[in-house]
């Protein structure tokens, strides 16, 4: 673990020391600002668009954020062939991968806690622990599909990768309406296809929280422990497929 | 003792549209002994930088089998070796003395004498005073001094590198050379490819020769010399005998 950790910690100040980062943090403060000039606008809504713009900005940079370095934190390495003076000491190749990981999760997380924290302060909310809760969950969205690039980098060019990414979040967001729009086609086969979906890309639009609405009513802790399950078994499984490629990948 | 073994090494890839089968490496068996210097001499394309990641594991051979001190290739016997790559790539990002740093987190647990060996280290390959500058700033040949100070900083038993005065002024060689004297005095093995025969003459005891992916030569290089006048006429004699 200790490798990992080393790893991990280069990984985390390689990234930080690269534009995109910064180019992220700055489109995610460009949205915040826009939701606060949004919820001004409005009359007597203020909290509510400000919850819900700012929270949908949240996701959208952790998403950014994600699938970029998702796709090409390994390819890159692989490409350069920097990984080679890194394999050539003692560790595993599992461990390069845990390491880029952890570094990756270090650099979203900090994305996450500032951005979450600013948005806390704009809403200047009493309800403390949902504000947090749901804030969470668009962060383990993120976790999933920073694992989903990871993976598919190893069998795609990493920009199909980053589409990939792209595409599996917005699938796992619409599974219902697929489901519904089967059922109302009548076809057997739409209506085996949207379930076959349902089973092999996350379950996004189950666990979509991020409105005012929620903050309000609270969630239902059971369901929010069935989603952090969800949500981390798919992270496990993209990461088992990842170090199962990587361990076959031969570097040219 | 051998450092290393290669037994019976096959590797092929797929090419082309048609993703037509390329036999790259073809039954390549040497080894190579504790202390001693061996060059690894072919001509471009002829499978030396395959080798090379086919022993260290970057990519994996068809078949065969590699021993490093009488062991299949594991986290314990890697720190016995030091490698560097063809072209060292490095993390652009880091200055010499984070780059030394992090390779030295990945071999160690502790950090108690890292930073009298990195400045040992970093003086005999002549980068001491760019210790703190990043390695995006570095000329091709400094880049390739710092690939050097990673792979000698833990004071490996086996050195194996790939090229490492490719692309090198004069100077550099020379520096490149000294350092490697050097290791050879303190008694390290040292496995270096090369086309560059003249450095080959200067350095090895022995040689390793490869051609069309397949090992035309291993042996001590006064045996490869006798009757010949240079290293380069022995060279050709050996290709001629290797394809005839």
């Amino acid at each position: 673990m200790r490798l990992a950790l080393v790893i991990g910690w280069n990984t985390y100040r390689e990234w930080m020391r690269e534009k995109f980062f910064w180019v992220a943090v700055a489109l995610s403060f460009l949205l915040l600002s826009l939701s606060t000039v949004l919820g001004q606008l409005t009359f007597a809504e203020e909290q509510k668009i400000l919850m819900d713009f700012g929270l949908s900005a949240l996701e959208i940079s952790l998403l950014f954020v994600a699938s970029f370095s998702g796709a090409y934190v390994v390819s890159k390495e692989v490409d350069k062939q920097t990984c080679l003076l890194l394999l050539s000491r003692p560790i595993s190749r599992t461990h390069f991968l845990l390491g880029k990981w952890i570094g990756l999760i270090e650099l979203l997380l900090l994305l996450f806690a500032t951005c979450s924290l600013v948005l806390w302060f704009l809403l200047d909310s009493q309800e403390t622990s949902w504000f947090f809760l749901i804030a969470v969950s668009v962060f383990l969205k993120a976790l999933v599909i920073l694992s989903f690039t990871l993976m598919t980098s190893f069998f795609v060019r990493p920009i199909i990768s980053l589409i990939f990414g792209v595409s599996i979040y917005l699938v796992g967001h619409w599974l219902s309406d697929l489901s519904y729009f089967a059922q109302k086609s009548h076809s057997q086969v739409y209506v085996f296809l949207a379930d076959a979906l349902g089973y092999i890309i996350p379950q996004f639009y189950r666990f979509n929280w991020k409105s005012y609405y929620f903050l309000e009513k609270g969630i239902d802790l059971v369901v929010y422990r069935s989603m952090g399950v969800h949500y981390l078994s798919w992270v496990l499984i993209y990461l088992f497929v990842a170090d199962f490629l990587f361990r076959r990948k031969d570097i040219v | 003792m051998d450092a290393v073994t290669v037994q019976g090494l096959n590797k092929t890839f797929k090419a082309g549209f048609f993703m037509k089968k390329v036999h790259v490496l073809k039954d390549v068996s040497f080894s190579i002994r504790s202390q001693h210097t061996y060059g690894f001499v072919g001509n471009n394309g002829s499978g030396k930088t395959t080798t090379i990641k086919g022993i260290l594991q970057f990519i994996k051979p068809d078949s065969g089998e590699v021993k490093f001190f009488g062991e299949p290739l594991s986290i314990r016997n890697k720190k016995r070796i030091g490698y560097l790559p063809e072209r060292p790539y490095l993390y652009e990002f880091l200055s010499a003395m984070e780059f030394l740093e992090f390779h030295w987190s990945l071999t160690y647990d502790s950090k108690k004498f890292f930073k009298d060996r990195a400045h040992e280290t970093l003086k005999r390959v002549g980068l001491f005073d760019a210790k703190d500058r990043r390695l995006r700033t570095f000329s091709k040949g400094m880049l390739q001094r710092a690939g050097l100070a990673q792979a000698i900083l833990h004071e490996p038993e086996l050195l194996i590198l790939d090229e490492p005065m490719s692309g090198l002024d004069p100077d550099g060689r020379i520096l490149v050379k000294e350092i490697l004297r050097d290791q050879q005095k303190q008694g390290r093995g040292i496995f270096f490819s090369s086309h560059l025969l003249e450095d080959m003459e200067q350095l090895c005891s022995h040689l390793v020769v490869i051609h069309q992916g397949e090992i035309i030569y291993q042996g001590s290089i006064d045996t490869v010399m006798k009757d010949q006048k240079s290293l380069e006429e022995a060279f050709k004699e050996l290709k001629l005998r290797g394809t005839s």
